[in-house]
């Protein structure tokens, strides 16, 4: 039942909006809240469940053969825990900068929630893509919300290359039904075993380019830049932070359950997809003027560094990836947070306009300063941390490109954040140009957005700090362990 | 397993303990230098100026005992980190530069101990298996600059605040080689003497040709690390030994002709040889603490560079291919003539008339009396050592009164003659112009145009054309396709 209340809550919540909005005209940020908390409850709850006592529930009573079945394990969960957190992050920023008056963008907000809920939770293939295309078209609606050009550009590029990967995924669930009959993701883990090699190859090539194309890696990462950067600050930060990581889950999911002891090209696929991004994302990233932007390439290599450990087809591997999508989660968002309301008060998205915040917004600068570092990798920071697991799975699995070019991303990463930085500290208001130094604005107090983004950067450090300790190990192995146990988790929903 | 825990965390032996010493000793002695260098006006600069050495120091002794190569590995890139605040405060660029060279050589590093966790099962410390050992190799290859892998060292030392300096060379390049001394095994014996020969002669023969003094010294240090690295090939006790005895001695008397480069550059504004000169009448004190650090790099008897040079030939007659020896050999003479052309040019010839003395620098005040002190520090244990070297000597097996043998004494006065002479002819021409043999540096920044291709590549990529994504993406899926 928790399950069902994780992607109910917030649908409904979503639904419920609309007829406040009519009936008092003004929505109250208490009651946005209020929805908030339950959702988030809700699915904090369903993680809970899934972690100490994995559970299956079946809608409408129907057999796992016929109907749908939502299936909480600790994958799940963990990933729950991440989009609680880092939704919860995004609405809280999102209610002191709108407040509650637009009604629009949180009943989106909601929608998303519920269908990210669903995305986590269920355990049907073709439900899976109907929870994505809910989530493509609030997450769609939401980056093109500012209705500024660039906004509406970015929402209409995401809007096309979104739909193509939706027609991969579909193409592929439908390729998969007609050869096994079932839809079901612990029947079709069998079911597939048996059908003909090049079936399962079609099969395969477009569930992973499919997924690949929502995760935003690199040689398909096209939309993800605009998106991420056009979108407000805070749409910015769950875009990156959460919403790349369900299709993470996604991916991770289908793939192991589906293709690891039937077709182990997937992995080696996806470990050179995750390769190229590494190399791709930051190499771009190196050349972005705009802040947002370069935090969005960003984005797109450290999936690369996501996609590397699935690729290694291992628990140590899943383990390592799941520990590092949540801390990018932690890292980006702060990031994306912090540089949004820097860029606001300066009036501009140019880092070289980006100068003199040292003297102005200490604090944030040094929270900056503590979120990059750990995005690059210093130790013992979490980002270093998580990067020294995937290059240890990586190891494990008997190659060494993949933890070499993670070896050159962390110089390139470097490269790009000192510069950043170094604008930052930089004393600024530079009347060399001739230009008029812009207008001071009035500094708007962003308490709720710092309180966030610090506790993320101590977040980090927290985590960075636990990773050496064994009980914390265990935890993250038994995520790795889950995901790759194909068979405990068909002995899950059939009750076998 | 995501970790092994089957090592233990520390590994404290002889070796990383006289390193721990080196290092508390060497960032005590700039300390005590700093106050008499430092111009920074801010507190929060002044703070980074004198706290970052000392964060440099704990993250080295971390890593010097340090169990496994991935506890290594952290703390000796923290220890990089702090240096490289210390450098941000002087020049941006070589701090980048700094940075960037110590993460990659971590990243190799790093790799190489997750391959060795994945092939073995530990990661603790100690020789690798053959096959993974030129990750290392590479890896701490960039700190301890091997050929073309010191594209960083001669900019970096040069352009850093001196008391960097002092610890780069003295110490955070030692770290390099303290780990290749743990990695030594059979399988290094070819490699390691053949990459010490090739520094030792390359080093001496680009330091011959800067007029920067700091550059200069920035390669000896590359040359008296290959003394370092061969001695280290030769793989046996005495060869570690002998290789340690150099390090600490080297760390002691290059730490020293830093800072003394240093005062150079506060009283008379410039490093540049060619137009400083007559220091040795107005600064005499610090001239003789120069004298004592030169001769030790030149391996004058009585000093700890002779003492420790003399044993890494020891230890070289102990393998069969002689070449090594006259290499080293031949680094000797090219160290005492240009050390002969920095004391001629900074101390003795007559300045160019241009150039004035900042008074507040000049002996007597103040700064001038931390300066001297910081640097009578090692110039102290620098005589000690080569007076009574029983101690490197005893762990190499050798009696100390050994290294003072006629067999050591007159290749070291032949040397001496040599050079001394040598520089003497050839003054005239050390004293004209420029000569410049284009390093791996400049190299490398002529190379970065070729990244230019790439980038436009990457450009272009993302054109923003909505109908060339399309293509692209479902040209990808084609290909997954038929890939698969």
């Amino acid at each position: 039942m928790t399950l069902v209340l994780a992607i109910m809550l917030p649908l409904l919540s979503a639904f419920l909006i609309p007829f406040f909005h009519l009936a008092r005209k003004t929505l109250s940020a208490g009651l946005i809240s209020i929805m908030g908390l339950a959702s988030i409850s809700a699915a904090l709850a369903a993680a809970y469940t899934g972690w100490y006592s994995p559970a299956v529930s079946l809608m409408g009573g129907w057999a796992p053969d016929i109907g749908i079945a939502l299936v909480g394990d600790r994958l799940s969960s963990a990933f729950l825990l991440l989009t609680s957190i880092g939704s919860g992050a995004a609405l809280a920023c999102a209610l002191e900068k709108f407040g509650g008056g637009p009604w629009r963008f949180y009943a989106l907000f909601f929608l998303l929630l519920g269908s990210m809920n669903g995305i986590l939770l269920t355990g049907d293939l073709f439900n899976l893509f109907v929870f994505y295309e809910i989530f493509s078209v609030a997450a769609y609606l939401l980056v093109a919300f500012s209705m500024s050009w660039q906004a509406l550009e970015a929402g209409l590029k995401y809007l096309v290359l979104g739909t193509i990967g939706a027609l991969f995924i579909l193409l592929g669930t439908a390729f998969t039904f007609m050869a096994t009959g079932v839809l079901n993701m612990a029947l079709l883990a069998e079911a597939l075993a048996s059908i003909p090699r090049e079936t399962l190859t079609a099969i395969s090539a477009c569930l992973v380019l499919g997924l690949t194309i929502k995760t935003g890696a690199f040689p398909v990462h096209f939309w993800l830049p605009d998106a991420h950067s056009s979108a407000q600050t805070a749409v910015s930060a769950l875009l990156s932070g959460v919403l790349i990581k369900v299709s993470i889950y996604a991916l991770m999911r289908v793939c192991y359950i589906f293709f690891l002891g039937t077709n182990g090209t997937v992995f080696l696929a996806i470990t050179v997809t995750g390769s190229l991004s590494v190399l791709g994302g930051h190499l771009m990233a190196l050349r972005q003027d705009d802040i947002k932007r370069l935090l969005a390439y960003s984005t797109v290599a450290q999936i690369g560094y996501i996609l590397i450990g699935i690729g290694c087809a291992s628990a140590a591997g899943a383990a390592a990836a799941v520990f590092h999508a949540f801390n990018h989660m932690l890292m980006k968002m702060g990031l994306f947070i912090t540089a949004g309301n820097l860029s606001e008060e300066k009036g501009t998205r140019e880092i070289c306009g980006l100068t003199g915040l040292w003297k102005s917004h200490p604090v944030w600068v040094a929270v900056f300063a503590v979120l990059s570092a750990a995005i690059v990798g210093i130790p013992p920071l979490n980002g270093f941390m998580s990067k020294w697991f995937i290059i240890l799975s990586s190891a494990g699995a008997g190659t060494v490109i993949p933890a070499l070019v993670i070896a050159a991303g962390t110089v390139i990463s470097a490269a790009y954040y000192l510069r950043i930085l170094s604008a930052f500290i930089s004393p600024g208001e530079g009347s060399s140009s001739g230009l008029p130094p812009s207008v001071p604005r009035k500094p708007r107090r962003r308490s709720i957005s710092f309180a966030i983004v610090g506790s993320f950067a101590l977040l980090c450090l927290v985590l960075g700090v636990m990773a050496f300790s064994p009980f914390f190990r265990e935890c993250f192995s038994s995520i790795g362990q889950t995901a790759v146990d194909v068979e405990a988790y068909v002995g899950l929903v059939t009750g076998r | 397993m995501m970790f092994d825990t089957a090592h233990e965390l520390f590994r404290i032996d002889t070796f990383s303990m006289v390193m721990s010493a080196l290092v508390v000793f060497m960032t005590v002695a700039v300390s005590i230098y700093s106050p008499g260098y430092c111009e920074e006006r801010t507190t929060f600069r002044r703070a980074v100026f004198y706290g970052a050495p000392w964060l440099f120091c704990l993250f080295s002794c971390l890593g010097v005992v340090s169990g496994s190569w991935f506890m290594f590995t952290i703390s000796v890139e923290l220890s990089s980190l702090a240096l490289f605040f210390i450098i941000l405060l002087q020049d941006p660029k070589a701090a980048r530069l700094y940075i960037f060279s110590q993460l990659l050589g971590a990243g190799f590093l790093l790799t190489g101990t997750a391959l060795l966790g994945a092939l073995t099962g530990a990661t603790a410390i100690g020789p690798v298996p053959g096959d993974i050992l030129w990750l290392f190799l590479t890896g701490l290859g960039f700190k301890a600059a091997f050929p073309v892998l010191h594209f960083w060292l001669p900019q970096v030392h040069g352009k850093a605040p001196t008391p960097a300096s002092a610890l780069l060379s003295g110490f955070a390049v030692k770290i390099g080689v303290f780990g290749i001394a743990r990695l030594v095994s059979p399988d290094t014996g070819t490699v390691l003497p053949f990459l010490g020969s090739v520094m030792a002669i390359y080093g001496v023969g680009q330091a011959l040709l800067q007029h920067d003094a700091k550059r200069l010294l920035a390669y000896h240090t590359v040359s008296q690390l290959g003394y370092i690295v061969t001695a280290l090939g030769a793989g046996t006790s005495l060869g570690i030994a002998a290789g340690f005895f150099h390090t600490v001695a080297h760390a002691l008397f290059k730490g020293l002709l830093f800072l003394s480069v240093g005062t150079l550059e506060k009283v008379y504004g410039t490093k540049d040889l060619d137009h400083l000169g007559g220091a040795a009448r107005e600064l005499p004190l610090t001239f003789s603490l120069f004298l004592v650090g030169a001769l030790a790099i030149s391996g004058f008897p009585g000093f700890s560079g002779y003492a420790s040079k003399a044993m890494v030939k020891a230890a070289l007659y102990e393998i069969p291919n002689p070449l090594w020896y006259w290499a080293l050999q031949a680094a000797g003479v090219g160290t005492v003539i240009s050390f002969c052309k920095v004391g001629y040019f900074a101390f003795i010839r007559e300045r160019d008339p241009g150039l004035r003395p900042h008074r507040e620098h000049m002996p007597g005040g103040r700064k001038d009396l931390m300066r001297n002190t910081g640097m009578a520090l090692p110039a102290a244990a620098t005589l000690t050592l080569g007076i009574f070297p029983g101690f490197f000597a005893g762990l190499g097996g050798l009696e100390s009164n050994s290294l003072f043998g006629m067999k050591d004494l007159l290749p070291a006065a032949a040397t001496f003659a040599l050079g001394i002479s040598l520089f003497w002819i050839l003054r005239k021409w050390f004293g004209s112009g420029k000569h410049e043999i284009p390093d791996i540096d400049t190299l490398i920044s002529k190379g970065s145009r070729l990244s230019a291709p790439v980038f436009s590549i990457l450009q272009s990529m993302n054109c923003g054309l909505l109908r060339f994504y399309i293509v692209a993406v479902v040209a990808a899926g084609l290909a997954l396709m038929f890939l698969m």
